[in-house]
């Protein structure tokens, strides 16, 4: 009876606080599908504290799923500044580098989402909307782009749903990676301007 | 009398039906198709200005809607407009950006009106709101959902806002020869029938010599 009466509280205290699951996703092992020639010209690369913690967070049923993702954003953002310019810079924001750089590359979280599928197997989407700007020293918007970059696994169970969170994680952030690259590396604004600095 | 055997070939039967039972009655997840911008010469509305194209179409009908978004949004007072846009100029490039798209049901001023809309502004019978403020349509439409949840719901819910997020127009560059789209959502007033006009006035941007390019389309819905 003792016994019982231990694990029904035990249940109801665990039912009570929740518990909270963080998923850890590294972009580390990202590698970009294409080659491009860099731009020969020097960027600030402005990666705001927004971005640096962005993140997707979710309450249900009493449980809090927290997933950070803002260092690998930056992360991610450093990788394709410097695969497609010379010279990269980074700050938090424009006044930093005033006067140092040719142009501004600035990084921006739009929007993060989630979907969790009905039963265990079914499909979850992981996107992120991200937004690149292209300015000129002067702050003249000088290109401007929108990648929607997912990540698809299956929303998991109990034992495998932090494993389909990480696959689905570095999924999306090699997705934004190659896009980002592909974006910047083609597009005409950038190479007339960089022309024209020449 | 029953066999153990007999009894757990039948607790497994039930498990087996039960299973195939929800995937065929739709306890599979949601999935919504990409709806696929074609040449804006084709939709409903279209203009042609300085080697530019731009087609509007809005959404009204219940089974597309229920097809492309897994609901009717109109029941929410929410109309989505499928937008889309092909800069032809052979050499000029074109920024298109969500702050510069306004929908209203009020004719508006063409001069005048884009530094005085706010983001979303509602008086009465007259609204008017910017392109991007899907965030504040999302959750009425989804909200009644999530309350009365249950896995399903819920799943069916993050499927449809997610949606909605991702066929968003979005901030772009339009280079030489080339074309975008996606959709704006529109929250319409109660005073509001079918039939009324909507408003969509859409500015480009010019990257050389920032020269604004207008678009005004007057719409039935």
């Amino acid at each position: 009876m003792k016994k019982l009466s231990l694990v029904l509280v035990t249940s109801a205290v665990l039912m009570a606080t929740g518990c909270t699951h963080h998923y850890v996703i590294d972009a580390t092992s990202c590698s970009f599908k294409e080659n491009a020639p860099k731009n020969n010209i020097s960027v600030g690369l402005i990666l705001s504290e927004e971005l640096k913690t962005a993140g997707w967070q979710k309450e249900f049923m009493g449980d809090h799923f927290v997933m950070d993702l803002g260092d690998q954003f930056a992360e991610v953002s450093r990788c394709v500044a410097k695969v497609a310019f010379a010279s990269v810079l980074e700050a938090s924001n424009k006044p930093g580098i005033q006067g140092q750089v040719d142009a501004y590359l600035i990084a921006k979280v739009s929007k993060i989402s989630r979907t969790m599928g009905a039963t265990a197997f079914g499909r979850s989407d992981l996107s992120v909307v991200f937004e690149w700007r292209f300015e000129d020293k002067d702050g003249k918007l000088i290109w401007v782009d929108t990648i929607h970059a997912k990540g698809t696994s299956a929303t998991g169970n109990i034992f495998s749903h932090k494993k389909e969170a990480k696959k689905q994680g570095q999924m999306m952030m090699e997705d934004l990676m190659n896009q980002s690259h592909h974006a910047i590396s083609n597009a005409v604004e950038i190479k007339r301007f960089v022309a024209s600095v020449k | 009398m029953k066999s153990k055997h007999e009894k757990l070939c039948q607790i497994l039967h039930i498990c087996v039906t039960v299973f195939w039972g929800m995937l065929l009655t739709g306890c599979a997840t949601m999935h919504l198709p990409d709806y696929v911008h074609s040449d804006p010469n084709g939709y409903q509305y279209h203009a042609f200005r300085n080697h530019i194209v731009v087609g509007a179409s809005p959404f009204v009908d219940k089974k597309e809607c229920k097809k492309y978004f897994g609901t009717d949004l109109m029941k929410t007072s929410v109309v989505p407009i499928a937008l889309s846009v092909w800069n032809q100029h052979p050499h000029n490039s074109y920024l298109l950006l969500k702050d510069n798209i306004i929908i209203s049901n009020q004719r508006m001023d063409v001069h005048s009106s884009v530094k005085q809309v706010r983001s979303h502004q509602h008086r009465g019978g007259e609204s008017t709101m910017k392109a991007g403020a899907v965030g504040l349509l999302v959750a009425p439409v989804v909200g009644a959902a999530v309350i009365l949840a249950g896995g399903k719901m819920i799943s069916d819910a993050e499927v449809i806002q997610h949606n909605l997020e991702v066929k968003e127009i979005c901030n772009k560059t339009l280079s030489p020869d080339s074309e975008t789209g996606g959709f704006v959502y529109f929250r319409i007033p109660e005073t509001q029938a079918l039939g009324d006009k909507l408003y969509l006035k859409v500015d480009l941007v010019d990257v050389q010599n920032d020269d604004t390019v207008t678009f005004n389309f007057e719409m039935e819905i």
